[in-house]
């Protein structure tokens, strides 16, 4: 919603607000009223705590649980591990091959550059023979000593040149193929002189070639690679050989240059290893793989001593019939022992690669993962109603874009679920919280442990209002009154609408004094006038109050407490009226009240109260209307209101009515009798009216005292006939053809039709007080009173005006051509005793009065003084 | 030189050779004395010498012995030069009691030596003319030089006055007073030793020997390069 989202976690602190002003300016257009607003965030910020309790707690749920959070995770990881793994095995495999084959090139490669130094080393030891051997044939003193046949020089210059090569053999013969002088007899028992040159093929060779050379076998048995040429002076004067014995030290010296073991061996007759630098033992083993790699010379590998072997045979000569060959030998362990380890790193490194590859995929995995899961927590919590999320997923990739488009959702969720819950805890018409928002705000307050107490308002006559203005305009009432409640109370007061033309006020923290001073407040300003369309409309209200705790410790009750006061209210037309507990108690103890009345009907607990009618035009006493009173014998007099709903309701009225009946019909007789008769009219409840013997119970109460049935006139409401139209109707036609009168009660507190009240054989309609009482304060009331006069006598009903308190009243009603009228004005209700004195002093008191002064005064003055002088009983509790 | 049975093998055959040529030599004098008077002028006589290929040898030295040996005289002095590090001839023929001297042409030192059984001797760095070496006794003499190794040539000392080596055709011309000889041929690398044949000159006459010889491998010689040698 707002582009913050996701640029700052500042967002989130600030995130309500955005949405909570889109809804407050709905609200201000729907309603135009700044308290509208205020409730609705009270509303909303109440829901929230309701709501709370029942929620589970954000970290306290189990959403983990069958979450597959770690799957997506797992799958990367699981992939980019196995891709690894397959790239490091390849790796590993290629390398290892190309390592084999290197290593086995090299295992190769070693022998045969062993085998080439071995061959430049022998062909060294060949040519330094050869040098050696030409220096020496080239020595003048030594050819002196040849030609002078000087044996002891000859063999010292021959032993001199000798060692200076390390020659092993060193010896002259003449032309002739004799030997003349040797090294090796110096050094052993070996004697060659005056013996035939032992190598024919050499000689010759060299004879032909200048010089020769070759393997030899010498009478010590060993092989020797002997250089023989002759000595020139400058034509051959003799024969020379110089040799190296091919032995163990020749074998160590190779091997120190070639790496390489070197063993030789010997053809004699069969091949026999003679020499060698590995362990002498061996050697049987090493003559064995000769036989079998004869002729081979091409690098073989053979098992040796229990370790492969490398080898490689190079045949040292055979030009001189000897065979001598050399062994080279590699231990394979050893050439490969760097591959080995090569191989080994390579393994090694490739499993700390893998390894951290495995675990850096992991990480990338989780940390690639981490904002989804992190998402579909929010998700989770979104799904719990949660948000007002504090946290955002925050990254600038898809998953952030994911969130962003979350976070729009969830925007738009949490202002649907907010108007929702505006719907469920607002009253639409008026922005008011409704009652369940009440409801919930008493639980929450009782429940916290506060005072608090509670203004329970019912408008008066709005059925009217509705009926005759129309919905749209009582609608309309209900806003403006609504309206009216909030401005006057501002601050912790919960103003409610709790439905109908009800009203509450629930107060916080107020003491009882404050919170009656405040509907008493409430009560005067609902008393002025509202202006609809320049329309005054006169809206007055009855206002219960109720304290909490010391009324009640539950909402339920709480409620109940507070609108059986309003119901005393209504009833007694007070502005507001507090709560009593023994009220409460009454109302409990319905089974209690029952058989009290029971017993007051026996005790004749109850007695009739009388109210005079007046008869405008003449100023006489018409009538009076009979109203039921109950001396208790402890609480002394009760409020009818404290009965007789609950004898409507259990159907006891009819007992009641019967009293009723009874004490008029005796009442009316006594008149009769005492000769002055006035009409006395009683009330029936809607449930008289279903009793089907009402009629003959009249007839028998009027014939048991002996009076005229036309004596009595009974008064119904409008509504009395709604329950069962049909038989009400019958039944007030019975009533009628016995003579009695039968007058409208109420008449504009109902809901009925004119077409209704047409269909009652009413000939009489009573003006509700309540219209009449404000007449002159309220225009509009002064209207609906004159019309209903005009329109009454349009049916040829007879009107009478209720609640006539002043003069100026008395005057307009008889300036609209009133019939009757009632009201304290004339006379409150009193007892008949009461009644009687009043009539006493009405009466003569009028006919002095009326013949010098107008009438209008006329009526009061003598009215004024009838009523002080009936002044005596204290019961004044006024019911119509 | 008794003690090199070996290498003295020839001179034993020498010994043998020359009682044998002394012997006809006298008869040959004799004969020569006889004629003598009438004889004055000698006839010539030319061998023809080829090698075993039929190709003609140089080189050859042709001897003839008569049976008497003509009253001594003292022979004319040789020299055998040393010229750009080569001996000059290769080979030279010398009378018994020939003096012979080494001149050096080169302007090095040379060393002039021989191991051989009818001359041993050596002349030691020296240059220019050298001191003359008398060659007392018949048979070959191979010279050598200690300085350098492929320098080579041969003298043979001849019991007799006649003697001739042959050209490149392989001709050698001897003027001999008539008589009777023994024909005797040598060459440095020659295969054995070609039986004497007997010979009786009266007027001019001419043979054809073969001589079969092996060439050694010829000794590799520094290019003459003063500033390196």
């Amino acid at each position: 919603m707002t582009p913050t989202n996701t640029e700052s976690g500042s967002g989130s602190t600030t995130k309500p607000e955005p949405a909570a002003q889109a809804r407050d300016g709905a609200a201000q257009a729907r309603d135009g009223t700044a308290q509208a607003r205020g409730a609705a965030a009270q509303t909303r910020d109440l829901a929230a705590q309701a709501r709370d309790p029942a929620a589970p707690a954000p970290e306290s749920g189990t959403p983990l649980a069958g979450r597959p959070r770690w799957t997506l995770a797992v799958k990367l990881a699981l992939l980019f591990s196995a891709l690894l793994l397959l790239v490091q095995t390849g790796v590993y495999v290629a390398s290892s091959l190309a390592i084999s084959r290197i290593a086995t090139g090299e295992v190769s490669e070693r022998l045969e550059v062993g085998a080439k130094v071995f061959r430049q080393v022998f062909d060294q030891d060949r040519r330094r023979l050869e040098l050696t051997a030409t220096v020496l044939s080239a020595d003048f003193a030594f050819r002196e000593a040849i030609a002078t046949n000087d044996v002891p020089t000859m063999l010292s210059v021959l032993s001199n040149h000798g060692q200076r090569i390390n020659a092993d053999v060193m010896m002259l013969a003449g032309l002739n193929d004799i030997v003349v002088a040797d090294t090796q007899s110096l050094r052993s028992s070996v004697r060659n002189a005056g013996s035939r040159f032992p190598f024919p093929e050499l000689t010759a060779a060299a004879e032909r070639d200048g010089q020769a050379s070759g393997i030899v076998v010498m009478k010590d048995g060993n092989p020797y690679q002997l250089v023989v040429l002759p000595v020139m002076a400058p034509r051959p004067i003799a024969r020379l050989a110089v040799g190296f014995r091919i032995d163990s030290k020749l074998a160590r010296e190779l091997k120190a240059v070639t790496g390489l073991d070197v063993s030789f061996a010997h053809l004699d007759g069969d091949w026999r290893v003679y020499t060698s630098t590995l362990p002498q033992e061996s050697l049987p083993a090493l003559a064995d793989i000769l036989r079998k790699n004869e002729g081979n010379n091409a690098p073989f590998q053979a098992s040796f001593n229990g370790e492969p072997y490398e080898m490689r045979v190079v045949p040292l000569a055979d030009s001189s019939g000897e065979r001598v060959a050399a062994i080279l030998q590699s231990p394979l362990a050893e050439t490969l022992a760097p591959f080995n380890l090569l191989n080994t790193t390579l393994f090694t490194a490739g499993s700390i690669a893998l390894l951290l590859g495995i675990l850096g995929s992991v990480w990338v995995a989780r940390h690639l993962t981490r904002p989804v899961a992190r998402l579909t927590l929010l998700v989770d919590r979104i799904g719990r109603g949660e948000f007002l999320l504090g946290e955002r997923v925050r990254s600038n990739d898809e998953i952030g874009h994911l969130a962003k488009r979350f976070d729009a959702m969830r925007e738009g969720l949490a202002e649907r679920e907010s108007r929702i819950l505006d719907l469920t805890y607002m009253d639409p018409l008026t922005g008011l919280p409704n009652r369940t928002r009440l409801v919930e705000a008493v639980h929450q307050r009782l429940a916290g442990g506060g005072t608090c107490s509670i203004l329970y308002l019912n408008l008066d006559r709005f059925r009217l209002i509705n009926q005759t203005l129309g919905h749209a305009f009582g609608d309309r009432v209900l806003t403006a009154v609504g309206q009216r409640i909030r401005d006057l109370l501002q601050g912790d007061a919960l103003v409610a609408r709790a439905g109908g033309d009800e009203f509450a006020v629930l107060l916080s923290n107020q003491d009882p004094a404050n919170a009656e001073a405040l509907a008493r407040a409430l009560a005067t300003t609902l008393e002025r006038p509202l202006v609809i369309d320049d329309h005054p409309v006169d809206v007055g209200a009855a206002i219960g109050v109720a304290h909490a705790p010391a009324h009640a410790s539950a909402a339920d009750e709480f409620l109940r407490a507070a609108d059986a006061a309003m119901q005393v209210a209504k009833a007694r037309r007070a502005p507001f009226v507090v709560f009593e507990p023994e009220k409460k108690r009454t109302g409990e103890g319905q089974l209690s009240l029952l058989t009290e009345m029971r017993r007051a009907i026996a005790n004749n607990e109850f007695v009739l109260y009388y109210q005079p009618k007046i008869h405008l035009a003449s100023g006489r006493l018409s009538g009076a209307e009979a109203l039921i009173r109950w001396h208790h014998p402890s609480l002394g007099l009760r409020a009818p209101d404290s009965f007789i709903p609950f004898a409507e309701q259990t159907g006891y009225i009819r007992h009641l009515t019967g009293e009723v009946i009874r004490m008029a019909a005796q009442q009316a007789a006594a008149w009769r009798r005492g000769g002055d008769p006035i009409e006395i009219a009683f009330n029936l409840s809607p449930r008289d009216l279903l009793v089907p013997d009402l009629p003959r119970r009249i007839t028998e109460a009027v014939a048991r005292f002996g009076g005229v049935i036309s004596d009595l006139c009974c008064e119904v409401t409008e509504s009395s006939a709604m329950e069962d139209p049909e038989a009400a109707v019958q039944r007030l036609h019975a009533l009628r053809e016995l003579g009695l009168t039968i007058a409208i009660d109420d008449f504009g507190t109902g809901y009925s039709s004119l077409s209704y009240i047409q269909r009652l054989p009413a000939s009489a309609l009573k003006i509700d007080q309540s219209f009449v009482r404000h007449m002159n304060s309220r225009p509009q009331a002064a209207t609906i009173v004159r019309s209903t006069i005009e329109l009454a006598h349009s049916l040829g009903l007879s009107v009478t005006a209720e609640g006539v308190e002043d003069a100026e009243t008395l005057n307009s009603l008889k300036a609209w051509g009133c019939d009757y009228a009632q009201g304290y004005f004339f006379g409150r209700p009193m007892p008949a005793h009461e009644f009687d004195r009043w009539r006493a002093i009405y009466g003569p008191a009028l006919a002095v009065v009326s013949v010098n002064t107008s009438h209008h005064a006329t009526v009061a003055t003598v009215a004024a003084v009838a009523d002080l002088a009936a002044l005596g009983s204290p019961g004044n509790i006024d019911a119509d | 030189m008794h003690l090199l049975p070996s290498l003295t093998a020839p001179a034993r055959a020498a010994p043998c050779a020359a009682a044998h040529v002394a012997r006809v030599a006298v008869r040959i004098a004799a004969l020569g004395a006889l004629l003598l008077a009438g004889a004055a002028a000698a006839d010539p006589l030319t061998v023809k010498i080829t090698n075993q290929a039929g190709a003609p040898l140089a080189n050859a030295v042709v001897m003839a012995i008569p049976p008497r040996l003509p009253p001594p005289r003292k022979p004319r002095p040789v020299a055998i030069e040393q010229k750009d590090r080569e001996f000059l001839p290769f080979v030279t023929v010398v009378e018994v009691g020939t003096s012979v001297t080494f001149p050096n042409r080169d302007p090095l030192l040379h060393h002039v030596y021989s191991f051989s059984p009818a001359k041993v001797f050596e002349i030691k760095l020296y240059n220019g003319d050298s001191r003359s070496v008398l060659f007392d006794k018949p048979g070959p003499v191979a010279l050598g030089c200690n300085i350098h190794d492929w320098m080579e040539a041969h003298i043979y000392v001849a019991p007799t006055p006649y003697f001739a080596r042959t050209d490149a055709q392989g001709q050698a011309r001897l003027n001999l007073p008539a008589g009777a000889y023994t024909l005797q041929t040598w060459h440095p690398y020659q295969n054995g030793v070609l039986p004497p044949t007997d010979l009786k000159m009266a007027g001019p006459q001419s043979q054809s020997l073969t001589l079969p010889v092996t060439v050694p491998p010829a000794k590799a010689k520094p290019p003459n390069d003063p500033n390196q040698y």
